[in-house]
């Protein structure tokens, strides 16, 4: 009894400390441009400093409405020493040099191990559910032969620096005198910000196959085995196409698409596969990326419908844990891709794979239990079209290879000259990022050393970081902008105007790449 | 403790978790969104170990090769004016360090993106004029802009 009172003092102060922790968030600054424009009305409800021609400077502490003339707000002018002030309600738009301003986008990686320590509700939040959202990314290269091959996209739906997250991809890429080298680009009209870049490194017995699981750690696999039978929704079989990995991959048919409607707007594919009666569990190796479906989502929906009202959606709304949850959660809920195994006569969910992005093929596995003897049923189900799957298999798992990370040795500029300041902000996840603008490009450099005799190794990019969408002028122009409210009614937009432009869209999507040569 | 008091420091406890806390820069707080003047900065020179205490200041203007920052003299310096607009050449800049809106090192690989964000909470981010220069200067009781080299 002597020790009953510290022990229970010391619970209640551990669940004090975890209640607060709980709901901990961190800060930083960020400062945006906010160009004067005669597209009115534009809505910043974070503090606003105007820079005035004649040298004065207006502080809006709660911001500003800019109309087609001028700027509205509650703000206090000082002349060019700072010696005087004045109040002020409106400044005329052709008096005004230059507009900041200033909001505290969330640290996320920061809240997530704070908060993480007291409870998995915000992780959950803050990570799983974001790994999946919108756009386009840092596309990596190898180079073969000569010819440079795409093998990956990273972290491509970070939209914000809230939706900072880690992604890991598997890379065709061998190495060339103990050296692994990949080239790194930006694309798109994006700004990208990457905190860290390492390769891991799987080695391996030269006939198995290693993939990354949905959690970004490797399954070490032997043959892959083709489905039996495999039918889509549409009852066409479609076994052939989904047998090798040869780019030729499924996707829903016209007609699927055409038909949407709130109530139904879900598409699936179902696979038998053979297993030998004894097995119990086996992998699933999916070969697939996604349409640009959710490219429309964000571009022609979210962005271009909010008009002038998304740089405050990007900037400050998705700040908000609320509003960050409400979209994460209905984005997790709609998008990606639920994978459900036959059991007790109906298709039950074991896994729901975030969206991976629409550029590179993303290789997967996840483990799965084979609940009928000599057969394996699963299902795999999603908006229409928001896939494109070229092939499914099923494999044995093994035992792990040996696994180890391998730091960043270099990074190169264009010209070949070292750049050490690139190499020193992607080696560690911290507060400094190497930003990259359209049309950049750097050579990453790994030395890998030697290899086991009579070994492989297999390459995995562990990337992490976030990127910003740069505002399109004809995004700008939208005539009654609304807020973006997460809903059915939006994706059935998006749905509809992907149907219209799908065959077209990805032309017009490789062609407005951003060269970087 | 009485139970009353109990229930009082349950709610204090309460409160205080779903008011939850806050690290790190809060706009609410933060006085460069709210004062005119720029961002506050130190300017580490080139080898600067040797030379003393590195000058700090506002941030006026972010130029390509330079950067103009008012330098703070010492209250007791016998200058008439406590500022100094001053001109650093990057050649003669290991970094500039503006606090939580991060550093900008003239030679790093992101030199450029560290600029424009530097501008961005500067006093002059649309750039300082010759003729406001002129004007600040006079306001300063300054006869000519300072210009700091080696």
């Amino acid at each position: 009894m002597a020790h009953a009172a510290p022990s229970i003092l010391c619970r209640v102060t551990l669940l004090f400390l975890t209640a607060t922790l709980s709901s901990c968030v961190f800060h930083r600054v960020e400062v945006s441009p906010v160009e004067p424009t005669d597209k009115p009305p534009l809505i910043v409800e974070s503090p606003v400093k105007a820079h005035l021609i004649d040298g004065s400077t207006v502080v809006f502490p709660d911001g500003v409405t800019v109309l087609e003339k001028e700027i509205r707000g509650d703000g206090q002018k000082y002349d060019l020493t700072l010696q005087s002030s004045v109040r002020v309600s409106s400044i005329p738009l052709e008096d005004i040099a230059a507009m900041e301003s200033y909001q505290t986008p969330i640290r996320e990686a920061e809240t997530v191990a704070g908060s993480a320590a007291a409870g998995s509700g915000v992780f959950i939040g803050g990570v799983l559910l974001f790994k999946a959202l919108f756009g386009s990314c840092p596309t990596t290269y190898s180079l073969h032969d000569g010819e440079f091959v795409l093998e990956a996209e990273s972290f491509s739906y970070s939209i914000a620096p809230s939706f900072e997250t880690r992604d890991v991809d598997r890379l065709g890429v061998q190495p060339v005198d103990d050296e692994v080298r990949l080239e790194l680009r930006n694309e798109a009209l994006e700004t990208h910000y990457i905190n860290q870049l390492e390769l891991v490194e799987i080695t391996h017995q030269p006939d198995q196959l290693v993939f990354p699981d949905p959690n970004g750690r490797p399954i070490v696999v032997s043959e892959i085995f083709s489905p039996a039978v495999a039918v889509d929704n549409s009852r066409r079989e479609v076994t052939r196409e989904l047998s090798r990995a040869d780019g030729d991959a499924w996707e829903s048919p016209d007609h699927r698409l055409q038909t949407v409607s709130t109530d139904d707007f879900r598409d699936h594919l179902d696979l038998e596969f053979d297993v030998p009666t004894n097995v119990r569990e086996t992998a699933l190796v999916l070969r697939m990326r996604n349409s640009l479906l959710n490219t429309v989502l964000l571009y022609d929906v979210m962005l271009q419908g909010q008009g002038w009202r998304a740089l405050d959606w990007m900037g400050q709304d998705l700040d908000g844990l609320v509003a960050k949850l409400r979209l994460g959660y209905w984005y997790r809920d709609r998008m990606g891709m639920s994978v459900s195994v036959w059991r007790d006569g109906a298709y039950r969910e074991i896994e729901h794979l975030p969206d991976t992005g629409p550029i590179a093929w993303q290789d997967v596995a996840l483990t799965v239990p084979v609940t009928e003897p000599g057969r394996l049923r699963v299902r795999l189900s999603f908006v229409a079209d928001n896939w494109r799957i070229d092939r499914v298999g099923i494999a044995k798992p093994l035992k792990n290879g040996a696994l180890r990370t391998v730091a960043l040795t270099d990074v190169l500029a264009r010209d070949g000259s070292i750049v050490p300041e690139a190499s020193e902000l992607l080696r560690s996840t911290d507060d400094d990022y190497l930003i990259t603008r359209p049309g950049e490009q750097l050579t990453l450099r790994f030395h890998v050393g030697d290899s086991e005799l009579g070994a492989k190794r297999t390459y995995f990019l562990a990337a992490e970081g976030y990127y910003i969408e740069w505002m399109r002028r004809e995004w700008l122009q939208t005539v009654s902008p609304v807020p973006f409210h997460p809903s059915d009614d939006a994706l059935i937009d998006a749905l509809l105007a992907w149907a219209d432009q799908r065959d077209a869209y990805r032309a017009k999507f490789e062609a407005t790449k951003i060269p970087v040569r | 403790m009485t139970p009353f008091r109990r229930t009082i420091v349950f709610l204090g406890a309460l409160l205080t978790s779903i008011a939850g806390c806050h690290f790190g820069p809060q706009i609410e707080s933060l006085e460069t969104a709210r004062r005119p003047e720029g961002v506050k900065v130190t300017v580490h020179l080139a080898g600067g170990e040797s030379k003393g205490s590195p000058p700090q200041g506002e941030l006026l203007d972010v130029r390509r090769e330079s950067v103009l920052v008012n330098i703070w003299r010492e209250p007791d310096s016998g200058y008439a004016s406590p500022r100094l607009v001053t001109m650093i050449d990057n050649r003669f800049i290991d970094h500039v360090d503006a606090g939580l809106f991060g550093r900008m090192d003239p030679d790093g690989r992101t030199a450029e993106a560290d600029r424009a964000r530097l501008r961005r909470v500067s006093r002059f981010p649309q750039g300082l004029a010759p003729d406001l220069l002129e004007e600040l200067l006079k306001a300063q009781g300054q006869e000519s802009l300072a210009i700091l080299s080696e």
